[in-house]
This record gives structure tokens, sequence and C-alpha cells, in this order.
């Protein structure tokens, strides 16, 4: 039998059959590969939750003419086809343009933007009423209504300013619902951009284009040029205000978890390393026997590291079935999101508790190198 | 000096701080030989054993085993003497408990050359032991382990079997079975050092060194031993 096939026999036989003291053995790792494979998994999926969370921050690029130029309906086609060759997720984005109608000779802000994408921006809109379904109805800011005394089912009469001093025929609209947001949106009338188009015809003209895009700051900045000059008529900028501060908690996140990670990691390495101990001290009788058959301190290490490796390969298996068990739970619970299970982490855990367990063993070299036969084999 | 001899002992001590465990001990040991070292407690006879087993070096004194200097020796030097040509037989077996009967004896294989799965069967049977191969140290009795122990210890073909109490934990019938192996080691040629208390496990030998206080107190020798090797200028007969 040749020689390497004896020294597997002899490290899988002090597995397999000191089952019981294995699962204690192994007790540390499994516990320390639980909490790693469970920590790495959120590492890597639940921040990009949270981005995604993040993003009801609301627009984190913004769109305009550049100088002197109109920005149309079209340029948003092909915004968004640049978007998606840059490979860049895209999680909402809203045109918006911007002009005074007249109500009873008064001065009245008008925003007429597509209801449906711009919700999806600005998820923090909260309305009195409903979203306007059907042509001719809108949103009333809440400054305004109250101004006005604007209730929800009023209908109004507007004109628009045109621009040779003529005014529009009188347009009647009906207020579905009234806006509350905290922001500028409160002294607008909010309509749709084809009720404004047929108030003040502008051949699809916009005055800004907000996306929500996930990524970095980096990220975005090179978006923002290669749009930049993709189009000429048009100036992307990126919303710095919002883009810091949800790098700023996802980093504070991800570092939290790493310093977490190294702390168990080494509390891990402590404990292997004390059950190690205990493990050489349990079988010195047995190591005392091998020294007297001839066996060289080199070939216990090797033969102990080789049962350290199998020990971690074993609590890593666990432990990697455990942590995704307990990612789960954790992303189901606190981040109400359903994870998909990351088998990635078996293998990967398997060999960094393998290597952990290898090297917590082979600081019992010294007691191993110490074991004197005569003495722990009986005498007098 | 005698081609013969395996071992010699020329005032050989071991010293554990004030205490002499062995004081200043001559010896010869020729090849073939069956020596029982016989004493009470705290004479010292483990201690001998374990400076013949290349287990410990003493603090004065040369130990010779044949043309070799066992106390110039290091640790890694005496591991090698101990795989190729010591046997050890202990009064507590130790078999290690999660390998069968035929793997412990396949470890020493593996320690010394090649472990050899037919040959540590041979051992087995030769034993008596070939239809336990496969079971574990729990599932022997006490006498069934002691002859695992022996198979272990003659595997490969030592110069020297030495065996501390090796009767110490059996039963009548058991010691029996253990000393009848060992009279078949004797006769074929193999060199036997057994320590023990029991008088009766020590008459098995052609040599009897009584031991006290770490000295040889005396030395009783059979005719077969004078027939064989002569007799020794201290020895008495029996």
């Amino acid at each position: 039998m040749p020689r390497v096939r004896m020294y597997l026999r002899m490290i899988t036989r002090a597995f397999a059959r000191r089952i019981s003291r294995v699962l204690v053995a192994s007790l540390s790792i499994i516990v320390g590969a639980t909490t790693l494979s469970a920590l790495a998994i959120i590492t890597y999926t639940v921040p990009e939750q949270i981005a995604r969370e993040l993003r009801s921050y609301g627009a984190n690029l913004v769109v305009s003419p550049a100088g002197t130029q109109t920005v149309r309906v079209e340029d948003m086609e092909t915004i968004n086809a640049t978007l998606a060759e840059a490979g860049v997720q895209l999680v909402g984005y809203a045109p918006y343009r911007q002009d005074n109608l007249l109500y009873n000779q008064q001065p009245l802000p008008a925003m007429a933007t597509d209801f449906a994408l711009a919700t999806v921006l600005r998820p923090y809109w909260s309305i009195d009423g409903q979203l306007p379904s059907v042509a001719g109805e809108v949103l009333v800011g809440r400054d305004l209504a109250q101004r006005y005394g604007f209730k929800v089912g009023d209908t109004i009469s507007v004109v628009a300013q045109a621009e040779q001093g003529v005014d529009s025929e009188p347009a009647r609209l009906t207020i579905s619902g009234i806006l509350r947001t905290g922001g500028t949106e409160d002294a607008m009338v909010l309509l749709a951009l084809a009720d404004l188009e047929s108030l003040l015809p502008s051949g699809g003209r916009l005055d800004m284009i907000e996306y929500s895009l996930l990524g970095d700051e980096a990220t975005l900045e090179s978006v923002a040029s290669t749009i930049d000059r993709e189009d000429e008529s048009v100036h992307a900028q990126v919303v710095k205000r919002i883009t810091r501060s949800e790098s700023g908690v996802l980093l504070t996140l991800r570092a939290l978890i790493w310093i977490v990670s190294i702390v168990i990691g080494a509390l891990t390495m402590i404990s292997v390393t004390t059950t190690m101990n205990a493990v050489v001290s349990e079988r010195a009788t047995e190591l005392a026997l091998k020294k007297t058959l001839g066996a060289s301190n080199g070939q216990l290490v090797g033969e102990f590291i080789g049962e350290g490796v199998i020990l971690g390969l074993f609590g890593g298996l666990l432990g990697a079935v455990g942590g995704i068990a307990v990612a789960g739970l954790v992303t189901q619970e606190v981040f109400n999101l359903n994870l998909q299970a990351s088998w990635w982490v078996v293998p990967v855990t398997m060999t960094a508790a393998a290597l952990v367990s290898g090297l917590g063993t082979f600081v019992t070299v010294r007691r191993i190198v110490g074991i004197n036969p005569a003495i722990v084999l009986g005498g007098e | 000096m005698d081609p013969q001899t395996v071992y010699t002992l020329s005032g050989v001590s071991r010293r554990y701080g004030e205490l002499a465990a062995l004081d200043n001990v001559d010896l010869t040991i020729h090849m073939g030989e069956w020596l029982s070292v016989v004493g009470p407690s705290g004479s010292g006879k483990t201690t001998l054993m374990n400076i013949l087993g290349c287990m410990d070096l003493p603090t004065s004194g040369t130990v010779l085993l044949g043309q070799e200097r066992l106390d110039r020796q290091g640790e890694r030097e005496l591991a090698i003497i101990r795989r190729q040509r010591i046997g050890l037989i202990f009064q507590k077996f130790h078999l290690i408990k999660h390998l069968t009967a035929l793997e412990n004896i396949m470890v020493a294989q593996y320690y010394h050359s090649i472990p050899d799965e037919v040959e540590a069967r041979a051992a087995l049977d030769r034993v008596g032991l070939g239809e336990r191969a496969g079971h574990l140290p729990r599932q022997l009795s006490g006498g069934e382990q002691q002859r695992v122990c022996v198979a272990r210890a003659l595997i490969n073909s030592p110069s020297v079997v030495l065996a501390d109490e090796p009767t110490g934990n059996l039963d009548e019938a058991n010691e029996r079975i253990v000393l009848d192996l060992f009279r078949q080691l004797h006769d074929e040629g193999t060199t036997l050092i057994v320590v023990t208390h029991d008088a009766a496990v020590a008459a098995q030998g052609q040599r009897q060194i009584i031991l006290n206080h770490g000295r040889i107190a005396r030395v009783v020798e059979t005719e077969d031993y004078a027939r064989a090797f002569g007799m020794s200028e201290i020895g008495e007969p029996r």
C-alpha cells in the first residue's frame, strides 16, 4: 500500500471513528464558519438591496439643456440607449417640462411629467386623492391648494401664456389629488406632458430629465461624461449630495461587516488553536506511542495538520450551510428581501475553514514535539 | 567486542536531580537471549527499559546497541533506531483506539517503511487473531489486545523486543498465551527483554537481573543461558 494511502487512511479513520469528539472539536469552526459565511452573503447581496432602497432619496443624475440648446423627448430615448450600452442599472427616469399657466389672471407654476415614471423616481410623493389617470386630470401642490382653496374633484379653468402675448383657449382641468412633498412641487400644478403640450405646443421640448441609477459616484461621473459626449444638446450632472451620502452609508455598512468578520475570524482561530491543543493533550498517549514506533515529529505534525484540514472542511461545510440559512433569515426578517441560496459560499467557506483549522493546528507543533514517550506511556 | 552482543551498558546512570533511578549499571545482553528484568517498584526497571528502548538517555555511562553508541544520539536518530531495530510491548497495550487491529500493525509498517496489508494479516494470523483483523481495540479482550501488540512489535523484524510488564493486565489464560508466543519468538532467535515483577513470568527467561535502588542487586542464570552464552562472572546458577 502506498504510504500516502496509509496516511489518508489514518487521518480519515481518526475523523470518522471519533465523530463525537470531532463534533465537539469542530464546534468552534462550525460557529465561526456559519457567522462568516452569513456575513459574506449579506456583504455581497444586502448592500445592493440597500442601494436600491437608498434610490428613494430621488434622482442622482439630472440631464438639462446644454447652454441655449433644447432637450427633446427623442433625446431621452438616446440617453436611455447610452445608459444601456454603459451597462448601468436604471432604477427609474422621468422627463419634466416647466411653464407658467394663468388662473384668474394669476400665474400658476406648472410642471408637466409622465406620472407613471415620476412616481417611481419620487416614491416620497404623498397624494390626497388619486394620481391623474386620464387627460385633463392634474395634481395640485398643497401650498397652491391652500392659497386658492382647491379641493379634490374641483375643476379649474386655466389659460397658457402664449409667447406672443396672446392667451391660449381656456382649458378645464380636474384636480384628482393634492400633492404633499415638502419640496417645490407643493407650490405647483402638475399635469401630464400631453396636456401641457396641447396648451402650449413646443414640439416635445423638455426642461429636465431625472435619472435614478445604481452605481457609485465614479460610475455616475463616467456615465455623465459619456452622455455629454454623445449628445451635445444636453448636459448631464451628477447629484453629488445624493451620491455621496449613499456611498457613505454603503461604505460604513461594508466596513462594519469587514470589522466584524475579522474579529470573528480571529476568535475562531484562537478557539481552534485552543481546541487543537486540547486534542493534543487528549491524544498524547497515541502520539507518544507513534513516537515509540519511530514516527518523527514532522510526520506527527503532518498527520495533525491533515486532521485539522479535514476538520476544517467538515466544519466549513456545516458552517456554510448554516450561514446560508442564517443569511436567508436575516435578509428576510431585517431587510425584507428573499435571498436566493448563495451556493458559491460553500467551497469558499470550506477552503477558508480548512486554512484556519490547518493554521490553528500548526501552533500545536511545540506541544507535539514536547511529548516524551517515556513519560507519557508511564514509568516510575 | 563479542559480535553476538546486542546491548552493552557500561557505568550507566540516570539521575532525576538528586534521585538516581539507575546507578552505575553494567550489563551485556546477548543476541537471542531472553532476559528478565525484575525488581520492586522504583527499582529502576522501567528506566532501564526506556534507555534500552531508545526513549531516554543516560545521564552518564555508555550504551551500545550492536556497535552504535545510543547515549550520543539525538532525538531524530533515536527515532530511526527505534523504528528499525526495536519492537516494544507495553503493559497497557497502547493500541490506537480508532484503528482496527490490522491498521494498528500497519501503522508500525508505515513509520518503518511501506505498509503491507498481506504481511500485517500474516502477523495477526501468527498470534491467532486473523479473524479479528477488522476489530477495533475496544472490541478485543485484554489478551487479544496484547497479542495485537506482539504482532505490531514483530512486524518490522526488530533485532530486539522489549516488553514492559506484558502480562500485568492479563488473566492467567491470556498470560499463558502471551508467554507461549514469547517462547516461540525466542526459539526463532528473537532477543527478548521482559520487564516484570511477576516471578513466574521472570522465570521464563534464560537470565534474570534483579534491580534494587537502581543497581543490579543479583543475577540469576539458567543452565540454558550458560550453555548458550557461558556463565558470567557475577551470575549465580538457578
